[in-house]
């Protein structure tokens, strides 16, 4: 009997682990008949930033994570970045899992790591503690919060002054009015506890940009299992992890609009005047992706047409 | 900090120190204080120029993060050469005239053995980051090179503490 | 499941021979790992931690607060406060000793650390005290326990390094400390009343002063007051973040210690160096501590804790008072900054898990520690006293204490009884 130690870096509630790796772990142990079980450690073991290569050296069997953390490793996965892409997780995660077995893969990104799935959340949206955002010259000049990655690229286009802040310390920079606003999608409203200061929402037709993440195991520990055991565990992972943890992010976008509405933030949807504002200003923010794949000799046209089709596939 | 703070000691530990090659010690010592005096001056700017001008810093915190632990590993030499790191000395300054020495130098074997294996998993560490080309977040601030300072500076605080073990301890100096 | 047993009891023996606490936490930590989850894993974790544990945008407030401090002191701030403290209270019996206690409250104010309060206010007030024939336990014993305000009264190195620890808001932490921190003033001056009326030899009445003089006194005050509204007033309106308040709490200190002559090249290069020195041995302890902890973590101990703990048929206010007789004990042989990082990893988990607040046990841990300061064996605060005063036998100044630590106790047991008396005023805050 193996069992598969998971490095948890979140609150003990949150979706990721009891949406996404609490199921699975389940799963895996009901599919190899409790050959493998997986447990969950109680303590972080490093910062989030360090999930990848603690997981490479074998401090633990599992991590999950986010390649933006590590900008330069992973330049592949700003394929399911990019803005406009899709209005759920659900089907951006499925449409991702394929593309990468298809395209990414051969590129091995991922190197010395057995990879479990691949994801995104939810769509990123506009949110703003001051009046509601209807058109692209608001953001001109505005000062938002922004991750790192490509959500920083799309708040330089669209003139956005952009306020660094490590995300603990999302609510003071709102509440004091270091930053007008913020660029999250549905969940980390709340979860960042910025319902309380955040007035107004605009949600973007398929999304401003995303968040791609990763869920990995050790090389060596993968290599122990027995081929039935990494059979099966393949089966419950993949594309089917992909769309469970989509469905996880979905939902927990509804509860944050939900709770949202129910405190009184208001929240729209951009017009097609916005839309096709924000469009022409970020025309041409597929290269970042393109480029990438030229480097990696990887057919980025026929990745990024193979995501859409598969998006649109899914999202009927 | 330690109970070892009394001033004949603080006295034994300055003579320690000038032990350090000089010049060395000062330029850490300038070094760090650079460092400091930065990180004060990088927040105010950061602050003003965010309630005067609406104008932050780009990645100040990034910057102030890097400042910190170049700040903690500069320090390391002089702190390991003074022989300052924190000790609970309630049993050694009891104990048998004939074990203290053996405590003693247990104790300076063990801080080189330390520091050796900070300097070595930092280099590694480096290493590691070079390989990925790994930088900050928004201001692509190169992480190996902070790695392989942070290695160097363990690997002269590994040297001071060595030649510590074959130094007569400060009390019966 | 027991595995952190043996780790446990290889710490206790390295810390009493001596050998550095972040050394000794470090190589338990590590060698512990190694054994559990095997060479690569374990030094991929202690690599990790050693490269990461700096590279933290909280934990940069550790040493602006120190450096404010450092600015305050040679910017000569302490010593007005004191003459402002003195000129009001001075002339009643134990007088001096009460205005000590009220000064090294308002050093408190804006200095992180209680060793530097202590050394500092030792510097000041001392002389003065001796000066009025004050006796010499109680003259140390007022500067050693007010000393220890130090890390209660924000801003605090200490709240920080717990806020760090357990994810609590720093600010919120920082604001519970201050009505917390007024009680231990007004009990530290009951305890100089009392002991002064027991005895009124040991406390003489100082001398009359003047309203003018005291007026002109209070004017020194000003300054320190500014520095205290700037930094926690900015904290508490939301105008700064706690890191941002420790970089213009430092450079306010800057500019007044600047306006006032007091620095040249040498002195700034001086204070800078000292500050950096101080930054290196905390961090260096917080490191080895970090190691030690994921070991621990691994092993399972915070489980087994809250394990053992919900075993016992008993209420969770007993699991408490089991928890601070922990720290009681660790308390009279550890280091403060070193206590709360063995043991807040291992019982904040425990706390939470039986429905307490976390900013709340925050300020009972610094209550805790402050307590340790001025325990024997190791009471680091009677140490620094010692420094100031040679020719006073260590157990002179432990003596004098012990009305204060009985003043701590009493300010427990009303911290346990009214948790009110911490959290009030965070909540406010919102
Ligand atoms: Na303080
Ligand atoms: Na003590």
């Amino acid at each position: 009997q193996t069992t598969l130690r998971v490095s948890n870096w979140l609150p003990p509630g949150h979706p990721l682990m009891t949406d996404i790796i609490g199921p699975w772990g389940e799963k895996v142990e009901e599919v190899t008949d409790g050959r493998v079980k997986v447990e969950v450690m109680q303590a972080p073991i490093g910062k989030p930033p360090a999930q990848y290569d603690l997981i490479r050296n074998g401090a633990a069997d599992v991590a999950y994570g986010v390649h933006g953390y590590t900008p330069n490793r992973f330049g592949l996965t700003s394929l399911v970045e990019l803005p406009f892409l899709s209005n759920t997780s659900e089907a951006l995660s499925v449409a991702y899992w394929r593309v990468f077995e298809e395209y990414l893969k051969e590129a091995n990104e991922h190197e010395g790591v057995k990879v479990v799935t691949l994801f995104t959340h939810g769509p990123g949206e506009i949110y703003t503690t001051q009046d509601a955002v209807t058109s692209a010259d608001q953001l001109n000049g505005a000062k938002y919060r922004v991750g790192g990655g490509l959500a920083n690229m799309v708040a330089q286009k669209l003139g956005i002054v952009p306020v660094s802040a490590p995300s603990p310390q999302v609510y003071e920079i709102l509440s004091n009015g270091v930053a007008d606003g913020i660029l999250f999608p549905a969940e980390s409203v709340p979860f960042f506890k910025i319902d309380t200061v955040i007035k107004n929402g605009t949600s973007v037709d398929g999304g401003l940009y995303n968040t791609s993440f990763f869920i990995i195991m050790n090389q060596r520990t993968w290599d122990g299992l027995s081929e039935e055991d990494q059979k099966a565990i393949d089966e419950v992972s993949g594309e089917t992890l992909a769309r469970i943890a989509g469905q996880a992010w979905d939902n927990a976008d509804t509860a944050g609009v939900e709770k949202m509405k129910s405190e009184g933030i208001e929240i729209i949807e951009a017009d097609d005047a916005f839309m096709s504002a924000l469009q022409e200003k970020l025309a041409g923010i597929d290269s970042v992706f393109l480029d990438a794949a030229k480097e990696k000799g990887i057919d980025g046209e026929a990745a990024l047409k193979m995501l859409k089709e598969e998006v649109a596939k899914e999202s009927k | 900090m330690t109970a070892r703070s009394g001033p004949t000691e603080a006295a034994a530990r300055r003579r320690w120190a000038a032990r350090l090659p000089a010049a060395c010690a000062a330029a850490l010592h300038v070094i760090a204080g650079v460092l400091l005096f930065a990180m004060m001056i990088l927040t105010v700017v950061d602050v003003i120029g965010r309630y005067l001008f609406t104008a932050p810093v780009p990645g100040a915190f990034e910057a102030t993060e890097v400042m910190l632990v170049l700040i903690v590993f500069v320090g390391m030499p002089i702190v390991t050469g003074r022989q300052e790191h924190v000790s609970v000395l309630l049993f050694y300054d009891r104990a048998p005239a004939a074990l203290v020495p053996v405590l003693r130098i247990l104790s300076r074997v063990l801080t080189a053995v330390a520091l050796g294996v900070a300097a070595w998993l930092l280099y590694e560490k480096g290493v590691e980051l070079a390989a990925y080309g790994d930088t900050t977040v928004l201001l692509r601030i190169p992480l190996a090179p902070v790695a392989y300072a942070m290695a160097a500076l363990s690997a002269v605080a590994t040297v001071v503490a060595a030649i510590a073990v074959f130094h007569r301890g400060e009390a019966e100096a | 499941m027991d595995s952190w047993v043996p780790g446990l009891i290889g710490l206790l023996i390295l810390l009493f021979a001596g050998v550095p606490i972040a050394v000794a936490m470090g190589i338990v930590g590590s060698v512990g790992l190694i054994l559990m989850i095997g060479a690569q894993g374990a030094w991929a974790i202690v690599g990790q931690t050693v490269f990461d544990t700096g590279l933290s945008y909280t934990l940069s407030v550790v040493p602006l607060f120190i450096l404010m401090g450092n600015f305050v002191t040679r910017a000569g701030l302490s010593d007005e406060l004191y003459a402002a403290c003195h000129a009001w209270l001075g002339p009643r019996p134990g007088g001096l000793a009460m205005a000590t206690a009220v000064a090294c409250g308002g050093f408190s104010a804006v200095c992180g650390s209680s060793l530097a309060t202590a050394a500092t206010m030792g510097k000041v007030a001392l002389p003065q005290m001796r000066k009025y024939r004050y006796d010499d336990s109680l003259a140390s014993g007022v500067i050693a326990a007010g000393g220890t305000l130090g890390i209660l009264i924000p801003p605090s190195v200490i709240l920080v390094i717990y806020g760090v620890t357990t994810q609590q808001d720093i600010g919120r932490l920082f604001i519970a400390g201050i009505v917390p921190g007024i009680i231990g003033i007004l009990s530290y001056i009951v305890a100089v009343r009392v002991v002064c009326a027991l005895d009124p030899s040991k406390g003489p009445r100082g001398p009359k002063v003047p309203m003018a003089e005291k007026l002109r006194a209070t004017r020194g005050v000003l300054g320190i007051m500014g520095l205290f509204v700037l930094v926690i007033g900015g904290i508490y309106v939301g105008a700064f973040t706690a890191t941002e308040a420790a970089g213009m709490g430092a450079f306010g200190a800057f500019l007044i210690a600047l306006y006032r002559r007091a620095l040249t090249y040498r002195i700034v290069g001086e204070i800078l160096a000292e500050t950096a020195a101080t930054t290196t041995m905390m961090f260096a302890v917080l490191i080895g501590a970090l190691v030690f902890a994921n070991y621990v973590n691994i092993a399972g101990l915070p489980n087994d804790l809250t394990a053992f703990a919900s075993a016992q048929d008993v209420p969770p206010f007993v699991i408490l008072l089991g928890v601070l007789a922990v720290y009681l004990v660790l308390g009279m042989v550890l280091e403060s900054l070193s206590m709360v990082l063995l043991t807040v990893p291992i019982f904040a988990p425990l706390i939470g898990a039986l429905g307490y607040d976390l900013v709340w046990f925050g300020i009972v841990v610094v209550i805790m520690t402050e307590i340790s300061l001025i325990t024997p064996p190791v009471g680091l605060n009677v140490f620094v006293l010692k420094t100031v005063l040679p020719d006073v036998p260590i157990g002179t100044i432990f003596k004098g204490v012990v009305p204060f630590i009985l003043a701590d106790v009493g300010r427990m047991i009303l911290l346990l009884a009214f948790p009110a008396i911490a959290l009030g005023l965070p909540n406010l805050m919102g």
